[in-house]
């Protein structure tokens, strides 16, 4: 049997001092898998991608998360990071004045330190980078400018799947990685979710529409309603879903 | 003359606040003895001050028409600062460090005067063999080390302090003294005028590059003591220098004054590009003990095609009030302020720039970051103005604040007085925060909190930054991290 | 000696203030009282002088050295027909007249019904007595804040005025229909107009209030308007000040935001010697918004001077301003805006521009845009632009085949229409846009452009 990534259990959630979000869900991922998770607006898909990734917004009522061994309720956002989990926002933010290329190294480094690995310094970052670059088609003046600052939908979220390759985390949590994009930037950023999948990671996809799926094929695909999975299948799931609307499913 | 107690050694480990705390890095005192006069000013201190530095009658006359402009001036009340009032009489207005002064070799200087720059974390010895830098260094009142000097004489550059330039070039200064800032010219610059001890004097001959970073570094040491130091730099014709200025101070719990003037000129197509990184002692987190930062700075773009770029990182002072300007009176001629003013605490800032536009074609940038933390407040306060003969004249300020938490208080006072309509002036200004979603962001990518907090200030400083002289923009990042940390909840 | 001459002059000015302020001191016992505080104001404050920051750039010198008569302010036989260039025909029924300072039943009209809305005259006891609730409106409204008061001007206004209307819509009531307040000068003197209007709870009025002045003579109209907006209720005011090439207006406009209330104000200044707006926004609930804009259009040795504060009380409001003026001559122009944000009012939104079209070598601006902010969670910006048309878009013009003049017209009259399109009624902008052109370089093709741009 294949490695264990996360297994989620019972898990329930509320904004804080808010309305509860999550209602007690389950869901076990394995290296090597590809899960999506689909859901009806207001079905707490965002929900579960910040919670998982640690958002102070939030707050973890009950339930477990068991990430690689470790309890990830219990870490910060950035030792949750560190430890190998990676989030793709739907909405990445713009950060004035700090340059792209030295944030990616910061970040690189920041994980390379908590793994107890030797830091990159520039010039070895650079020729990694370069590498990353080529596989997503993207230009390396793009390093220069500044984090998201004045990015267009497409160029944020190929940043993101940037950011992710250099990273190489052991679990990918795509937030409607695929809103606000062309077919071009979508299957730019596609090409960089399948080259980084490998037997020893895992993926899981959040989004509202078949479309990513026809590009990054899921192993499994999970409904998601009322801040709980009421369905699980296989690829042919997602096709049910474009067909019959969510409302049948749910019910 | 009389001796002072000799204030306690506090270099003790503890005192030497390790980076993991908000204290001040360098809040030690050096165990050296000084010669301090009295407390106290009269025309007597300011004639004995004269009478020491064996200055020429001219300095003695400047120094006493100064004392009459201040006698009958006031603190300025003005700025959104919140001055307690000064006891003008109970400030040491003299202190030197006993040891007698050398220009000449290193090996000469007071150990205890070295060691207290190696805590600093700026070395003479070390800076001695850096290529680039030449250092003058002011401890309280008096120059004591001035590196590279002879290299620079041989290419007919003057860096030297301003007491032995008042002896050695008294006519360039004589020329030059008050030529900027007149005697007359604000209550703070008048005493300056009146009891200054020392200072650096700079002078580029004509086309000339100066090919070192000319360098002085400011410490205030004895306690009760106020410092009164004065530049002047003339940068001839065709010429170029870089200086740049670094302010330190022990950590004492009572107000230490500091009222400094710089002037500086500029000649047809110079350029003169000054830099102050300032770290007085801030005070404590409630306000008590730190140094008062009233100083003036101001330069004039006398020739044509000049230039003069002003950048200044202040993180420290409990009150700074200060306003480097230029007079573009040159036609061409450009002035530039780069300014980063950090407050943390109960620090207070007003600070800012004027820039007159006389001759024709003048431009001015004004960058101005502000960044406001704990119970501080913090001001930008500039003026711009453009005269009726200043054809084509052009001006872009941008001034933006940072407030961090909500105990303190982040003000822009721009002053735009406009004659005619050949001149284009913008400005603009904002506030920002840093939010919880770009520091979750970064979080997601693994950086911790306080790494976060210095990238996100770091990116708001950019702009400034990039001004900088490599080495000070990396210690300018470090020391906002410093001051700033604890500070985001 | 200079300096003496003033302080005798500023001197009379107080006493004639003093001896006006005891013979009009109202037998309402609520009024009296502000009017008697207002009297303390004075003579705490003195006589303003250009230390005072807000006065920095004001000359005092007009209203001196006219020897204005305080007391011959009268009301004079004034026909309708010679108004004829004020009057917006969209308000014809519903008009308010006063001249130099005192009401005109003669000239007014009014059809709003009053169940929806009560206009009362401070100068009519018996009216004013029989209103219920007048006591607290006027306790808590009429000249608020007076014993604090930094406005010489206003507190001289409260001290002295033999008028004031008082407007009180109803709570609920939507009026469509657009009031007109017509304040007339043509005597030589220092008058006081007053204007105190209170919006119930979602109620909502439009109003346009004009100073024109009918005699070219030197005056003094001294204005003030106080208005409540109470909860979720909305105003928009415009005003125009149309005064004669002599005429120097004072003016002070407060405006109290509560809970959801909507206050879109206007300003334009397109006549007068010299005018000086004093404008304080207090948003005091949360969910206000301000909008406050204004324009000056200014030639020959004219003066405009705006001395704007928006007060953030509170967090979750909203505020912008947008102020532009055009110089040409030796005119003079001072914009003094301040944005103030207080502690803890997070969620805050507050913007300001100011833009100034100086179109000669010897015309002055003075531009402080001001920012004092004590929350963090707040977004302000404020900006502020001085300079000449951009040749480039001149160019672009030409290159298209429009004469010079047209152009230069074209790219002015452009500068404007962004406030002017403010102004809620039809008639109203049209006369801005005349009176905008006649202000503007002789020298530019009135009629076509004026044809063009209508």
């Amino acid at each position: 049997m294949s490695e264990q990534i996360i297994d989620i259990k019972e898990l329930k959630a509320d904004i804080v001092d808010g309305d509860q979000i999550l209602k007690g869900l389950n869901l076990k991922i394995n290296a090597g898998e590809i899960h999506a998770i689909m859901g009806p607006n207001g079905s707490g898909k965002s929900t579960l991608s910040k919670i998982l990734s640690g958002h102070p917004a939030y707050e973890i009522t009950d339930g477990a998360i068991d990430f690689q061994g470790k309890d990830l309720v219990e870490m910060e956002a950035d030792e949750r990071a560190n430890s190998g989990l990676f989030m793709a926002f739907q909405y990445p933010l713009e950060i004035a004045g700090v340059n792209n290329l030295e944030f990616l190294r910061m970040a690189y480094n920041s994980k390379q330190k908590y793994l107890g690995l030797e830091e990159a310094d520039p010039l070895d970052f650079d020729d990694l980078i370069e590498e990353k670059l080529s596989l997503l088609n993207m230009k390396s003046d793009f390093l220069d400018r500044n984090l998201n600052e004045g990015f267009s939908g497409g160029e944020k979220k190929k940043n993101e799947i940037l950011q992710m390759l250099v990273l190489n985390p052991k679990l990918v949590v795509l937030d409607e990685i695929d809103s606000g994009l062309d077919v071009d930037a979508l299957r730019a950023v596609a090409a960089g979710i399948n080259a980084y999948k490998s037997e020893g990671n895992a993926v899981l996809m959040i989004t509202h529409y078949q479309r990513l799926l026809d590009y990054v094929k899921p192993d499994f695909v999970h409904i998601l309603s009322g801040g709980k999975i009421v369905k699980s299948g296989d690829s042919s799931l997602a096709l049910e879903v474009e067909k019959e609307g969510y409302d049948l499913l749910a019910a | 003359m009389q001796n002072l107690p000799q204030t306690e050694e506090k270099t003790s480990t503890d005192m030497f606040a390790s980076l993991s705390s908000q204290e001040y890095k360098y809040g030690f005192s050096t165990d050296i003895e000084t010669d301090s006069f009295p407390k106290g000013l009269s025309e007597e201190v300011i004639r004995k001050i004269s009478a020491i530095k064996e200055e020429p009658e001219f300095m003695l006359e400047f120094r006493l028409k100064s004392y009459e402009a201040f006698k009958n001036m006031v603190d300025p009340d003005w700025a959104k600062l919140n001055i307690p009032a000064i006891d003008y009489q109970d400030i040491i207005y003299y202190s030197a460090p006993k040891a007698k002064p050398t220009k000449e070799s290193l090996d000469e200087v007071d150990p205890e005067i070295l060691k207290t720059y190696e805590k600093l974390g700026i070395p003479i010895e070390e800076q001695k063999r850096l290529e680039g830098i030449a250092v003058d260094a002011i401890f309280d009142s008096v120059s004591v080390a001035n590196t590279h000097k002879k290299a620079l004489a041989e290419i007919g550059i003057i860096f030297c302090s301003i007491s032995e330039a008042i002896k050695e070039h008294p006519e360039l200064v004589k020329k030059y003294i008050g030529s900027v800032v007149p005697h007359t010219d604000n209550f703070f610059s008048a005493l300056n005028g009146a009891v200054f001890s020392d200072g650096t004097f700079v002078y580029i001959p004509p086309n000339t590059k100066c090919p070192l970073e000319l360098s002085t570094n400011f410490r205030i040491n004895t306690k009760g003591s106020g410092q009164f130091e004065r530049t002047l730099i003339v940068c001839d014709d065709e010429s170029y220098v870089s200086y740049l200025e670094g302010c330190t101070a022990p950590a004492f719990d009572e107000n230490q004054l500091h009222a400094a003037v710089v002037e500086l000129v500029a000649k047809e197509k110079s350029e003169i590009k000054y830099s102050t990184v300032q770290n007085w002692y801030a005070g404590d987190e409630n306000g008590v003990g730190g140094i008062y930062n009233f100083v003036t700075k101001r330069a004039k773009c006398e020739g044509r095609d000049s230039k003069v770029s002003w950048t200044q990182v202040e993180t420290g002072s409990a009150i700074t009030w200060k306003y480097p300007s230029c007079i573009l009176q040159g036609d061409n001629s450009i002035g530039e302020f780069y300014s980063v003013a950090l407050t943390n605490n109960m620090q207070q800032a007003d600070t800012g720039t004027k820039m007159i536009h006389i001759g024709k074609n003048t431009k001015s940038t004004i960058i101005s970051k502000g960044i406001s933390a704990g119970k501080s407040s913090n001001s930008y306060r500039g003026l711009v103005k453009v005269t009726p003969n200043a054809k084509g004249a052009r001006n872009y300020t941008q001034c933006d604040s940072m407030l961090i938490g909500s105990t303190n208080a982040a003000n822009t006072f721009p002053y735009i007085e406009v004659d005619g309509k050949s001149a284009k002036v913008e400005h603009e200004a904002s506030t920002s925060k840093i939010s919880e979603e770009q520091l979750f962001y970064l979080q997601q990518r693994g950086i911790n909190v306080e790494d976060a907090i210095g990238l996100i200030i770091s990116g708001f400083c950019k702009d400034v930054f990039k001004e900088l002289p490599g080495e000070f923009a990396a210690e300018a990042n470090q020391l906002m991290s410093l001051q700033l940390e604890n500070s985001v909840g | 000696m200079q300096l003496e001459e003033k302080k005798k002059k500023e001197i009379e000015f107080l006493e004639k203030v003093f001896r006006a302020g005891s013979s009009t001191l109202s037998n309402i016992s609520p009024i009296a009282d502000k009017q008697k505080k207002a009297v303390e104001r004075i003579s705490e404050l003195g006589f303003p002088n250009r230390k005072i920051e807000d006065w920095k750039y004001y000359d005092f010198s007009p209203i001196l050295d006219n020897f204005l008569s305080f007391d011959t302010c009268k009301i004079t036989q004034i026909e309708k027909e010679s108004l004829k260039d004020f009057l917006f025909p969209e308000c014809e029924k519903n008009l308010l007249v006063t001249v130099n300072g005192h009401f005109s039943e003669k000239l007014s009209n009014f059809s709003f019904s009053k169940e929806d809305i009560s206009i009362l005259n401070f100068n009519d006891p018996e009216q004013l007595k029989s209103y219920q609730g007048l006591d607290d409106l006027v306790e808590k409204y009429f000249a608020e804040g007076i014993e604090n008061e930094s406005n010489f001007f206003k507190a001289c206004n409260t001290a002295l005025l033999s008028n004031a209307f008082l407007l009180k819509v109803k709570e609920g009531v939507q009026l469509k229909e657009t009031l007109q307040i017509l304040h007339i000068s043509n005597e030589h003197c220092f008058n006081q107009t007053r204007s105190l209007i209170h919006l119930g709870a979602n109620s909502k009025i439009n109003i346009i209030v004009t100073y024109v002045g009918l005699a070219e003579i030197p005056f003094v109209n001294n204005a003030v308007i106080e208005t409540v907006l109470e909860e979720g209720s909305e105003l928009v005011l415009d005003k125009i000040q149309d005064d004669t090439q002599k005429g120097i207006l004072l003016y002070d406009l407060k405006a109290k935001l509560l809970k959801n209330s909507r206050f879109e104000y206007s300003s334009l200044n397109l006549k007068a010697n010299s005018s000086r707006d004093k404008i304080s926004v207090d948003i005091d609930e949360e969910g206000a918004h301000a909008d406050i804009n204004g324009l000056y259009i200014l030639n020959g040795e004219r003066k405009a001077h705006n001395v704007i504060t928006v007060n953030h009380n509170v967090g979750n409001s909203t505020s912008s301003q947008l102020f532009k003026g055009i110089l040409s001559d030796k005119a003079r122009a001072e914009f003094n805006g301040a944005i103030n944000v207080a502690r803890d009012a997070n969620g805050t939104d507050a913007e300001q521009m100011n833009r100034h079209l100086v179109l000669s070598d010897e015309a002055h601006v003075d531009s402080r845009p001001q920012l004092n902010i004590l929350a963090d969670d707040v977004k302000c910006a404020h900006g502020s632009t001085i300079g000449d048309l951009e040749e480039d878009e001149i160019f672009y013009l030409l290159s298209r085949g429009i004469k010079k003049d047209d152009a230069l017209a074209m790219l002015t009259l452009s500068f404007c229409d962004e406030v002017i399109q403010k102004v809620k009624i039809e008639s109203a902008r049209q006369h801005i846009k005349n009176m905008a052109l006649e202000n503007l370089d002789t020298q530019m093709h009135k009629a076509n452009i004026v044809h063009n741009l209508r």
